[in-house]
This record gives C-alpha cells, structure tokens and sequence, in this order.
C-alpha cells in the first residue's frame, strides 16, 4: 500500500496548487503584511518607490490596548451576533427537522419550500428583506400603518437595527441546519425509540434522551460550521444595513473591509488575522470539548 | 460514445468560459454616424492606429449621449476604435487604483473631482500641462480640482452642487411665492405642508454626511483647511458647525421632517417622495434631475420642478459641497507618442463648449466652460441657469489626496448625532479626530 500513495499526491497535487495560489499565499501575505504600515499611499505604484516599513507587531497592539475605539465594541457586537443567530439556526432547525421527520401529506412540498432560502442567492434575500424593512414604503410599515400611527425606521432605530439583520441570517441559515439536522435524525435507528416506549418513556424523554444525544455528533458540526460562517458573513451585514447607523451594527468583516477600501492594508490585514485566530483558536477548544463529551 | 461524451461535454465547458471571459461591457448602442445638433465635426487627423480604453462612471442614460459625441470623433478618424466600458460609479476609484498599478488602467477615465488629486499624488496620471485647449475657458472651481503641484491632471467634465429642489404647487400651499431662502424661512412655511404621520414633508434629510456640509457652512464652519505646501488643519469640530448640527436637530427634523428614518434607503426614499408629491424640498444635485422629471409630480409639468441655492443657515451664510468629474488620462499613454496625440485630440474634442452644451441639453448636466453657457441651447434653458445661481454659492472643496475618505467617519459621527447617541460636540470631535488618525495622519500640518 505505500508504494500506491504517490498517486494520492498526484491526485490532490492540482488542488493543492490552486488553493496554495487562492488561499495560502494570500493567507501568508496577509500576515506578512499586518507585521507593516503598509497602506495605499506608500505602497509603491510604477511611478513612485514604495516607502512602507515593518513595524513590528504595533498593528496589533493599537487594536488590542484600544487605540482603535471601535475594535472592541465591533467585536462584542459580532459575538453577540453569533450567539443569537447560531441559537436561533439550530432550534428553529431542530423544530422543523423533527417536523418534516414525520410522515404527513404534502411533506416534500414543504421540504422543497422550506429550502428556497437556501437555494435563493444571499445577496438577493438581502436587498429583498431590506425593501420589506424600508423606513418609508417597506411592507412592514404599511403593515404597522394599518393599526398605528407610528412608522418604525427598522433598520435606523434601536433596537431594531439589531434585530432586522439577525432575522435576515436565521431566515438565510435555517435550512442549512434543518437539512443537516433532518439527515441525523433519520440515521436514529428505530429499535431505539422502539425500545423506550415499551420501556414507557413519554415523548420528552425519549427527545432528551435518545433523539439529542444521537444528534451530538451532527449537532456539534453543524454548530461549528454555523458559528464560523455567521462570525464571518459579510453580505446580511453590508447590503441590509450598510453597518447599520454610525457602524452600529459592523461586524468584524465588514469593519475590515471598511479599512481595506480606505486603503489601510496593513491594518486590514491585522484585523482579518485577529478574526481568523479568534476563530481558530475557539475551533480548537470547541473541538477538545464536544470531543470529550 | 461515452468518450465522445466527455469530449462533447469538455469542448461546452471550454466554449463557456471562453465566451464568459471574452464578453465583457455591456453592448454598446448602435453608432450614430453624425455629430450631435451643434457640434463641430472634429478635424485634427492622427497618426495612431488601434484602440483607447475609455472607463466611464456615468448612468446608462448620460453614457447614450457621451457615445453620440464618441462616434462622431471616431468617424472623423477611421483606424481608431474607442473601447467605451461603463464602469458603477461605487468602487470605481479601488477598480482604477488597481488597474494603474497593474498596468491595466484605461487611457481614459471619468474620474470623481475628489479623486483626481489622489490618483495625481500616486502618479498614475499624464500631466496634461499645456496641451489643453482654451484652459483658461474654464471655470476655476472645476479647473482647480484638477490641479496638483502646479500642474494640470485632468480636464473638467462636467460639476455639480446640491441645490435646494421644490416642488412649486407645494411652495405655493405653503404660502411660498418662491423656494425659501433662509433654513428658518422652510422651516416657518413648511409646517404648512407637513404631517409627519401621513408622510408628507415640508423638507426630506438625508443620514449621509455629504448632505450634512450645508449645515456646517451654513453657519460658518468648515471642514478642514490645507496650506500651501498641501498640508492639513482640520477644522470641523467649532462651536459653528455645532451650532448647524444642533439647529438641524432642535429644528428641522421632528418639524418639517421625519425625526427618525431610514439611513441605509433614504437617499431612495427621498427620490421617491418628491417625486410622488409628498415632499416640499429636498437637497438634490443636477445628476437627479432627468429622474425627477419622470415623477408624478412633474412629468406633465416639469416647470413645477423649482431649483434654488441652498438655503440660508445664519445671516448669509451658506454653502453647498461642489462635486464634478473630470477626464484623466493614464501616465503610461506617453509611452507612445501618437496614442497621446489621439487620445488628446479625442479630450479635446470631448471638452470643447459645443460638446459640453450637448451633454448639458441632453441630461441636464453642467458644463465646465465659460463660453459653453453662452451657447443658446444652454443659454435658453432655465433650469441650467437656476443651477448656476446654486453654483455660485457653493464651496469649493479642498483636493488633498485621500480627502474622499473623509466621509464614512463623517457619516457615522453624524448618524450616531442624529440618533441622540453623541452630542453635537462629542460627534465633531469624534469626527476630527478620526480624520487626523485615518485620513490626513501623513499631511498634518503641526
């Protein structure tokens, strides 16, 4: 068998190629660069000589001590973002994936519908749900304007400028967990629950203890995945609320962005290392704790 | 079979991605052989053969009119394609930026007046010192965005201000014979219109911070001042500019405008309103203008589109923010000595007074020429000339390189004000000081 493993090098050879060029060379680049001032002014054009520098970890330490003002509260802001979303996937999730685990008429429909925010491109569910909160003739004033005379400006005001992008992401991320959720559920076997009643568990019972701790494995992947990706979703956060009033509502993404277009490369680059060792370092944990458990 | 198959499926995967890469631009519409009404035929013969790359910010509608006078000059010089790619407006400087240090930046690009010192400072442009024609036609506003270190790195296209846009059955209703003049005179009549409930407006804000200049130079503040030797002093956070930041609070909004809207979609919003009839005033730029008109309220009488300088904020003092774009040309054109020549002689061509009248009659937009607002089309048209009353009480905006990224912490201090969460005070210090640490950290003058 060792003889054959040359031809798994060359199989994955091309994949590695092109994710060494879109991914890990960049990756690297990054780092280099969060290590420099490096910005669009000295970065050096064809007509003038670079006059960046490396400064060490200066980067760092500005956003960590707070010489940024708007780091920290950015960060708890995407953790809270996180939180709230990941827990809204997977219980809503779990509820319809125990839902359509059953039989009943029409159940593919409903799977199929239950899938369109999956399948419609996120960008577009965005702007679609930015329309409905619109402060003036969105349809979730005029709905209001039927039993008061107040119009909320949803994605201006407080609290709502919070909540109106949380309920774009659960509408954007449900699926992916029902789906996820939906497919462990129905590797259970059968002799398990089986077995409960005749042993007389009642309905929450035979839930907590066979249907959750059979999810685990899923569970704890899905969870993961689902804090990774919405720690770093990009498109909900920008095309509904821009980064909401005054940058209330910028998530670290976002935030980073922000200073790539302004041109400050280097810290850019520092932010996007802060954010990807947060979230390596979480996945580690995470891992050596659901693993034990 | 099975081979022939794949081959089948490999060759359509091959013609996809060749056909993706290879279309590009939108299609561009069909030529017009002859110049539009008015425009000279252009008649400098050149020596270069082949194509110039020309990226161009405007809509679709503008864009139509700028290919008219494109076609004309082609015409006149068969041999020589112009490449026209629409370019969004949003992002199109970072698109440009890269391009320039790739080496791939078109020859010409409609670059925004607050780009061009940057782009100028980076090196990316052709010094164009000396090789325009009728320089001094110019207007000096427009003609000074264009100016960097003693040398000229553009040519004006066309500029803009915001001016104060009305709606003349509503002016009357309020019992206004003419759009108001002072902040305090809308604010008085404009009640008269106003139900906030019902959506209707006396005046319609907007969260973004280029909206809120009017209320700095209204009362006498400024943005930030740059020396001679092109460094800077900011200079925004005065008890004047806090005195139009409170007086747009305590005033305006929550009187004859909403207290509370919706930021991310106003600038939508407010369109739509005017355009409805629902809303008095609103601060607009000429660029809206051909829109405006297809509104209700004014596609059948678009005289009841009234236009007028910004309103007073303290005894006399206003200001509008000037905006504009002009014509750059790439650094590396010089390399070949008769695509200069080519691509200045279309410039030219682009930026005589017959061309920019043009531009002006078609859509509305304001040329950059002295002698352009003689020709009659423009002469005649009255809303050309009650733009350039708002023109002439605008402000010139300092062209510092990198000064267009003054505006997001601008924007953010000012909505987190509007908001209540800042003081006037706290947002204008919050706001200069993030300028002095993100914007103008390397030209600050001690």
């Amino acid at each position: 068998m060792r003889s054959r493993a040359w031809v798994a090098w060359v199989f994955m050879l091309p994949t590695l190629l092109v994710m060494a060029v879109i991914v890990f060379v960049p990756l690297a680049q990054s780092v280099a660069f969060s290590f420099t001032d490096l910005t669009n002014r000295n970065q050096g054009t064809i007509f003038k000589p670079p006059s960046w520098q490396f400064v060490g970890l200066e980067n760092y330490t500005n956003i960590l001590t707070g010489g940024d003002p708007n780091f920290y509260p950015t960060l708890i802001w995407t953790v809270i973002w996180t939180v709230v979303n990941v827990f809204f996937h997977f219980t809503l999730g779990l509820i319809l994936a125990l839902t359509l685990n059953q039989r009943f008429r029409g159940r593919t429909t409903y799977r199929l519908l239950l899938m369109l925010p999956w399948a419609v491109p996120a960008y577009i569910t965005a702007i679609s749900w930015r329309f409905l909160f619109n402060g003036e003739y969105g349809l979730f004033n005029a709905v209001l304007g039927l039993v008061s005379d107040q119009r909320i400006a949803w994605l201006s005001e407080f609290p709502w400028y919070y909540v109106a992008p949380i309920i774009v992401n659960v509408w954007l991320g449900v699926p992916f967990m029902m789906v996820a959720l939906l497919g462990g559920l129905q590797s259970i076997p059968a002799e398990l629950y089986e077995a409960a009643q005749v042993d007389g568990a009642s309905r929450t019972q035979r839930f907590w203890n066979i249907t959750l701790p059979q999810l685990s494995s899923v569970s704890s992947t899905v969870i993961l995945l689902g804090i990774i990706w919405t720690f770093n979703i990009f498109v909900v956060i920008y095309l509904v609320t821009g980064g909401g009033p005054g940058g209330r509502t910028d998530i670290l993404v976002t935030y980073t962005y922000q200073a790539f277009t302004r041109g400050d490369y280097s810290m850019a680059a520092a932010y996007a290392v802060v954010v990807f060792v947060l979230l390596i370092s979480f996945s580690a944990v995470y891992r050596r704790f659901t693993r034990e458990a | 079979m099975q081979r022939m198959t794949q081959l089948a499926t490999a060759l359509g995967a091959l013609a996809i991605v060749v056909g993706a890469c290879g279309g590009g631009a939108s299609p561009t519409p069909a030529p017009a052989t002859t110049a539009p009404e008015g425009t000279p035929a252009p008649t400098e013969a050149v020596a270069y053969q082949g194509e110039i790359t020309f990226w161009n910010t405007m809509r679709d509608f503008e864009l139509v009119e700028v290919q008219k006078l494109v076609d004309a000059w082609t015409a006149e010089h068969p041999g020589i394609t112009v490449k026209m790619d629409p370019v969004p407006f949003d992002g199109a400087d970072v698109k440009y930026d890269q391009a320039a240090t790739g080496k791939t930046a078109p020859d010409i690009f409609r670059a925004d007046i607050g780009w061009t010192p940057t782009f100028a400072d980076a090196g990316y442009l052709l010094d164009l010192t000396g090789k325009i024609d009728n320089v001094d036609d110019f207007l000096n506003t427009p003609l000074a965005t264009n100016k960097w270190n003693g040398k000229l790195y553009g040519v004006p296209q066309v500029t803009d201000a915001l001016g104060l846009q009305c709606n003349g059955k509503l002016l009357a209703a309020a019992g206004l014979s003419a759009p108001p003049t002072t902040w305090a005179q809308l604010v008085e009549k404009g009640k008269a219109v106003t139900d906030l409930a019902a959506q209707k407006y006396g005046f319609y804000m907007r969260g973004d911070s280029y909206w809120a200049q009017p209320f700095i130079w209204g009362w006498g503040g400024t943005l930030f001042e740059v020396d001679d030797q092109g460094l800077v002093t900011v200079t925004v956070d005065s008890p004047e500019s806090e005195k139009g930041f409170n007086y747009l609070k305590d005033s305006i909004l929550g009187t004859v405008a909403p207290a509370s809207w919706d930021f991310a979609s106003d600038y939508d919003n407010m369109n739509a309103g005017f355009k409805g009839g629902t809303t008095m005033c609103i601060l607009q730029g000429p660029w809206q203008v051909a829109d405006l008109l297809t509104g209700d309220a004014f596609k059948d009488d678009p005289n009841n589109l009234v236009i007028a300088p910004v309103p007073d904020g303290e005894a006399g003092l206003t200001g509008s923010p000037v905006g504009g774009h002009n014509y750059v040309v790439y650094a590396l054109v010089a390399d070949d000595s008769a695509k200069e020549a080519a691509v200045l002689s279309l410039l030219n061509y682009l930026s005589t007074a017959e061309s920019q009248a043009a531009l002006a009659s078609s859509v509305g937009l304001l040329p950059t020429r002295t002698s352009a607002y003689e020709i009659d089309s423009v002469k005649s048209d009255p809303k050309i000339a009650d733009w350039r009353a708002v023109l002439a009480k605008a402000t010139n905006r300092s062209g510092v390189p990198g000064a267009s990224n003054i505006y997001k912490p601008f924007t953010d201090n000012y909505q987190l004000f509007l908001k209540g969460d800042k003081t006037a005070a706290q947002a204008l210090a919050d706001m200069a000081t993030a300028w002095e640490t993100t914007v103008f950290q390397d030209r600050l003058a001690k």
